[in-house]
């Protein structure tokens, strides 16, 4: 288990470091502030010497640390620079902004800060750093600064004996911004000790500000109960206003203990309590409008005193009905991610995974990371099982039911001439070694949509090493397994072996390369005329996937057959048959299903192109073979399937030497056939799809599969007409419209539309 | 002073700590990685020190304009921030200060050479 924490933990997802130094423009621990005044240290007076030392150089000479780089020095904040130094003052101006904390508010405005303040909360969960956002609160600021140790200290008016006299609304403003900052503290925490982006999906940085870490959680939310009292007995105030505050109030307990609670991996009722959240909104939102706005209790001249070495920036403005829909998805996703905790089988808590991160648009990086937790923490899956268990179980339902590889007595054996010991022990050098490739695939899937893919891109050169080395121990394995082989001198004159961990591999790989080409339609990576390749790409890893799911069926079903036979084994094993052969063989009828439509939608921008109907961008610094060769880069080194040359490919894609008419044909055929596997698979139970846990995302991603294929194949018609009326001739009347990816029924599959007769 | 001896003496302080006060009482404190003959000033490492508002609550020293010694008591009041890698333009440069080892210095002064002897050339 060790073993396996250790290669897991060194996961890397990325080709770089995690926080690339020319992206760090804000350095996450500033060094401890020198002292100014330290024993044995005295500062000289040398502004005379240097000056004069300075005159005698000659103009553009630099006197520099060698180790210095002037590409460095491009990233210097210039002094007395508006622009760059967030510390400037115009002339006349104050450093800090005159606001009189010790004036109570009326009701309407502290509405107005608050709901202002959840825009900002919102702006951040969004991506954009705390000091343009929450952080440019003056409350928030009052609060923060100088780091209180207790409640006691985080009183706005810091004069003397205000404790005491505190009006209820700036008590009320002070609970929820306690709890506020609290509630970041918990999100900013998850974020950060799971795989994100910083900068381009979160930002952490709290600019040398503590969260209100040392402040304990109960003391707050008891504060916040008792504010709610306190507001619900008093007589000072409208009902609508009392009502307004109130349920503010509420909301943000509720949130604090949630944010408390979200990391536990126990049954909890944490799903409710999302629900509950999400239920309380619509009251906050429909009484924004009683909010009367302070703007001057908000200011960017705060970042004057936040640590950072990035210029001064503006405050972020973020609208309500954007932050509602926000915090409204927020809740959403999180009430979702938490059934993840609930394990049926690998592949379909893989289903569950992929299909939660394609959620419109992508759950937020909160819920994001929060799924990470749930799967990763303490390398122990969803908080119950190790990852053995779970890669066992994934090679069981795949290539190797009910087989002695997998019988955990192995373990036990110490003999080192037993079959059974060496089969452990090799199986154990496989898991260490494919464990983190594995789980570097659930993890990848969990980043934000482009980095999926660009992951991806390195992952599966990975995997092509996983595959061999998988082979050899395959070839290894043998020898202990007395694996019979297949021989057939049909297919071939050796004996044909299963390599059951290698084909595992080669599965998965393939899986990812698919992926890497589906996720370039989902984001736009591809131009109009490039579409053709790229589709009849994806057809050929997914007829490659499929030739491959068949081999693997094959011994599955001779395996059974002997499995059968013998009474002993026959029985409660049964199952584990079961479920691998239903999972080859839907993911056979999905896999074809793919490689139809996708060849289908190949052969109509064929068809297009040679109606001339796809525009080519003018690219005067490429031709395309070279950018074939850049496009395919990941692709390049993968061994097996091997990359298509692009003379070949050409030839694939053009087809010269059929007719426009056959093509179109083929296409109709082909559209018909996976329009049928779509539907087959819609009908699916969430068993056998194996989707369980998510088999309503599943139906309504095949639907979208399907009506992208129905609209392809009215397309395909439409196209067909067009080719049989102009006959020999090679213009068409008609106009070619390709959506942008989200446009479509699918991300993943770009239908050109066509309207005949305009041009 | 020569310029050989300028590039030498402009060389020596490099890596060290400056202290360099602007044109708007701010003071920047960093380690010096490079000048040019405007002065203008690169420092890595670099933490922003601002005389508080007038006047300063709660505190009994005098103001700032005394001695050296109640300058420095009320600086070490103040709250310092990071700021990394800054340049200072030399037009906005009123005080250069450098840190040093007061053992050193007194070394430096036995010996008859240093900051002091360049003064008179």
């Amino acid at each position: 288990m060790l073993k396996y924490s250790k290669d897991v933990a060194n996961l890397v997802l990325d080709d770089g470091p995690r926080n690339p130094n020319a992206f760090a423009a804000y350095d996450s621990e500033p060094p401890p502030p020198p002292k100014l005044k330290s024993r044995g240290v005295i500062a000289m007076d040398i502004t005379e010497q240097f000056t004069n030392a300075a005159q005698q150089l000659d103009m553009g000479q630099l006197i520099k640390d060698p180790y210095f780089t002037l590409f460095e020095s491009v990233g210097a904040l210039e002094i007395m620079d508006r622009k760059m130094d967030s510390g400037y003052l115009e002339p006349g101006e104050t450093m800090e902004d005159e606001y009189d904390f010790s004036e109570a508010l009326l009701p309407e405005e502290i509405i107005g800060i608050i709901d202002h303040l959840l825009c900002h909360e919102m702006a951040w969960h969004m991506g954009h750093p705390l000091s343009q956002t929450i952080f440019t609160s003056l409350y928030i600021d009052r609060l923060l600064s100088p780091c209180p140790t207790s409640l006691d200290q985080t009183y706005f008016d810091k004069s003397e004996s205000c404790s005491s006299d505190e009006p209820l609304t700036l008590q009320i403003l002070r609970a929820y911004c306690l709890g506020l900052v609290r509630t970041c503290s918990y999100v900013n925490n998850r974020v950060k000790s799971e795989h994100y982006y910083e900068e381009e999906d979160f930002v952490t940085h709290t600019f040398n500000r503590s969260l209100l870490e040392n402040i304990d959680h109960e003391s707050i939310l008891k504060l916040l109960e008792e504010t709610e009292e306190l507001l619900s007995s008093t007589q000072e105030m409208g009902y609508d206003l009392k009502k307004a505050l109130m349920c503010r109030l509420r909301f943000r307990a509720q949130f604090l203990k949630i944010a408390e609670m979200a990391d536990a991996r126990t049954p909890t009722n944490i799903k409710d309590l999302w629900t509950d959240l999400l239920a309380a909104l619509p009251d906050i939102r429909s009484s924004t409008h009683l909010g009367r706005a302070v703007p001057s209790s908000f200011s960017t001249k705060i970042q004057r005193k936040l640590a950072s070495t990035v210029p001064p920036r503006p405050i972020v403005e973020v609208s309500q009905e954007a932050a509602f829909d926000h915090l409204e998805r927020l809740c959403r996703d999180a009430s979702v991610v938490v059934e993840v905790l609930k394990y049926y089988d690998s592949h379909s808590l893989m289903t569950f995974v992929i299909l939660f991160q394609t959620r419109k648009p992508q759950p937020s990086v909160y819920v994001r990371t929060l799924l990470q937790h749930y799967l990763f923490c303490d390398m122990v899956i969803l908080g119950t099982m190790s990852i053995r268990q779970v890669l066992d179980d994934d090679l069981a339902a795949t290539v190797l039911p009910a087989h002695k590889l997998l019988d955990r007595g192995n373990d036990e054996i110490e003999v080192p001439h037993d079959p059974r010991h060496n089969m452990a022990a090799r199986m154990e050098i496989f898991r260490s070694r494919a464990a983190g490739s594995y789980l570097d695939i659930l993890r990848t899937i969990c980043q934000n949509r482009c980095r999926i893919r660009r992951t991806l891109c390195h992952t599966i050169a990975d995997w092509d090493n996983l595959q061999l080395d998988a082979e050899e121990l395959d070839q290894e394995l043998r020898e202990f397994t007395r694996e019979e082989p297949i021989i057939d001198p049909e297919i071939s004159n050796d004996p044909i072996y299963s390599f059951p961990l290698s084909s595992w591999a080669y599965f998965y790989k393939l899986r990812q390369m698919e992926w890497i080409v589906q996720l370039g339609f989902e984001l736009d990576t591809y131009q109009p005329d490039e579409l053709v390749g790229m589709y009849w790409y994806l057809q050929y890893l997914a007829k490659t996937r499929s030739r491959h799911l068949e081999r693997i069926r094959g011994f599955l079903v001779r395996s059974y057959a002997a499995f059968r036979r013998n009474p002993e084994t026959a029985g409660q094993k049964q199952a584990e048959y079961a479920s691998a052969l239903s999972f080859v063989n839907i993911s056979i009828m999905e896999s074809a299903a793919t490689y139809g439509f996708a060849d289908a939608l190949s052969c109509l921008y064929t068809v297009l192109g040679r109606l001339s109907l796809i525009p080519s961008p003018p690219r005067p610094y490429s031709d395309d073979s070279m950018r074939y060769e850049v496009r395919m880069k990941p692709f390049s080194a993968i061994g097996l399937p091997e990359l298509i040359q692009f003379e070949d490919l050409t030839q694939l894609v053009t087809q010269p030497n059929e007719s426009t008419i056959d093509i179109i044909n083929f296409a109709a055929d082909s559209v018909m056939g996976a329009k049928k596997g779509f539907e087959f698979l819609s009908k699916l139970s969430a068993k056998e799809a194996n989707c369980q846990g998510s088999h309503d995302s599943w139906v309504k991603n095949i639907k979208d599969c399907l009506k992208a294929c129905i609209f392809t194949s009215i397309t395909i018609s439409t196209v067909k007409k067009l080719v049989l009326a102009a006959g020999k001739d090679t213009q068409v009347k008609a106009k070619v419209e390709i959506p942008a990816a989200e446009k479509g029924y699918h991300d993943w599959w770009i239908v050109p539309k066509v309207i005949p007769g305009s041009s | 002073m020569e310029k050989s001896q300028a590039e030498d003496y402009l060389t020596s302080l490099l890596n060290k700590t400056l202290r360099i006060t602007t044109t708007d009482t701010r003071m920047f404190l960093g380690q010096f990685k490079c000048t040019d003959s405007d002065r203008n000033i690169i420092l890595s490492q670099t933490f922003e020190y601002r005389l508080p508002p007038a006047p300063i609550p709660t505190s009994t020293s005098p103001s700032s304009n005394e001695t050296e010694n109640d300058k420095e008591t009320v600086t070490l009041d103040l709250t310092s921030r990071y700021m990394g890698l800054v340049v200072v333009p030399g037009e906005f440069i009123s005080r250069i200060e450098v840190e040093e080892f007061e053992s050193q210095v007194r070394g430096r002064a036995v010996g008859g050479v240093g900051v002091g002897g360049e003064k008179v050339v």
